[in-house]
């Protein structure tokens, strides 16, 4: 509770002030909260499985090289909430593209998400913040 | 009761569905779609209103009822109960939701006079009955994932509403037991808050939402009505907010006021809900202000 609340007077502070800096301080509290790209990792990790164990979208990843993507998705959390890495993998149109992905699948892979960031006491404030910019990459992955 | 065995039904279909997913196993090729597998997130299926609508307690809003995401369909069963000073009302509503895009729905609503009946000429434990039946359909937007943008999700709908107790209505003033309103409804999520936030216009002339008939001697037309709630999220299971609805005026035998509440809702699975809530519905026939408990229980797939 103390967090959320930490959270949504950064949120309000950051939206009423005229940042300089490129990093809000939102995501620099965020980022810390995540334990930084270690934290990052082990959600990501946890991430996976969960994926790896719902049939609704585990085949999705059966013939896939996991650990790369993995990687990626740890850069790709990391870089969204301004940290310091770098994403190099491949945008999400066409990395998605061909897989046939409906709604229901994106919302599962949100719930393995909130699940594992639960798991490793992501406060749900810090949580939104990464899905507020996750989202709406829904329009490049879901196909129908 | 029709409506029991239909909910019996539907409560079938989700045991159904739900046995169809916990038996799904991994399959060799492309994407495994689920009709009945609930795909929609935690809490944005809602509950249904007293209309059976899906929204919140007293209000409409632009989400489709149930559980069922894109490609999918989703439904509920709702059993509310309300209790205030001197009345209360007792509604169930059913309602299935097709592919995120239309909503169809149904409820019985009982109110209860107790006491004030006698008070009010008509016998101690008087109940007005009334159905609803209901459809939506959304138009645009998606609450939930467009969270880059402010556009809402917005939808427009029918109720039509018929209550059993012609002759009273009539002798109260109402100018009729049975009528169709329409509505037009917006609903976004603000995740970064975190906050839902719904509005809705209705073209209405129901007093006490339709159980005191529609239309009255002081006023005998349609007019446009707001409602609306803000949720906030305590988690990804529990919301706190308010809802308002705005009521005409009609009948000169009474003068009837806005209702409003204050709630929590509970949704720890995607199968049931839990509401409950203060409402203050202000003044009802004769009998001064009313407030009181709002208790709702839903099932969903």
């Amino acid at each position: 509770m103390k967090n959320i609340l930490l959270v949504l007077t950064l949120s309000l502070l950051s939206g009423c002030a005229v940042s300089n800096s490129q990093v809000s301080s939102t995501d620099r509290y965020a980022y810390k909260a995540f334990g930084e790209k270690a934290g990052i990792e082990k959600v990501v990790d946890d991430m996976f499985v969960v994926i790896l164990d719902d049939p609704r979208i585990n085949t999705f990843f059966a013939e896939t090289d996991n650990e790369y993507i993995k990687e990626q998705l740890t850069d790709q959390f990391c870089n969204l909430l301004n940290g310091p890495c770098q994403y190099t993998g491949a945008d999400m149109k066409s990395s998605h593209v061909g897989l046939n992905i409906g709604r229901q699948h994106f919302n599962a892979l949100v719930e393995a998400l909130r699940l594992s960031m639960d798991k490793n006491n992501v406060p749900f404030g810090v949580q939104n913040h990464l899905l507020v910019k996750l989202a709406p990459m829904h329009r490049d992955i879901i196909e129908k | 009761m029709i409506l029991i065995s239909t909910i019996r039904r539907l409560g079938f279909i989700a045991l159904l569905s739900f046995n169809a997913y916990s038996q799904e196993g991994p399959q060799p090729e492309g994407p495994p779609t689920q009709l009945f597998g609930s795909g929609k997130l935690l809490l944005t299926g809602g509950i249904p209103n007293l209309d059976g609508a899906g929204g919140g307690g007293i209000t409409t809003s632009a989400l489709v009822g149930g559980y069922g995401t894109d490609g999918q369909i989703g439904g509920y069963a709702n059993y509310t109960l309300v209790g205030v000073d001197d009345f209360s009302l007792k509604t169930q509503s059913i309602g299935i939701g097709l592919f995120n895009r239309v909503e169809l729905s149904a409820s019985q609503s009982v109110f209860d006079t107790e006491k004030a009946g006698a008070a009010l000429g008509l016998g101690q434990g008087y109940t007005f009955e009334h159905d609803v039946v209901g459809v939506k359909v959304r138009l645009f937007g998606d609450a939930i994932l467009e969270q880059d943008s402010w556009i809402p999700q917005v939808a427009i709908g029918a109720n039509r509403k018929e209550s059993d107790n012609e002759a009273v209505l009539s002798f109260i003033g109402a100018q009729d037991f049975k009528d169709t309103e329409l509505y037009l409804s917006a609903t976004k999520l603000f995740l970064d808050v975190p906050l839902l936030l719904n509005m809705t216009v209705r073209h209405s002339r129901a007093n006490q939402n339709g159980i005191l008939g529609f239309g009255g001697d002081k006023e005998a037309d349609k007019q446009f009505l707001f409602e609306g709630f803000a949720a906030f999220l305590l988690s990804d299971n529990l919301a706190f907010g308010v809802e308002y609805k705005q009521n005409p005026d009609n009948l000169s035998f009474s003068k009837q006021d806005d209702w409003k509440d204050v709630f929590l809702l509970y949704t720890p699975s995607k199968h049931i809900s839990l509401a409950v809530a203060y409402a203050d519905i202000g003044y009802v026939a004769l009998q001064g202000k009313q407030s009181g408990y709002y208790a709702a229980i839903t099932i969903n797939f």
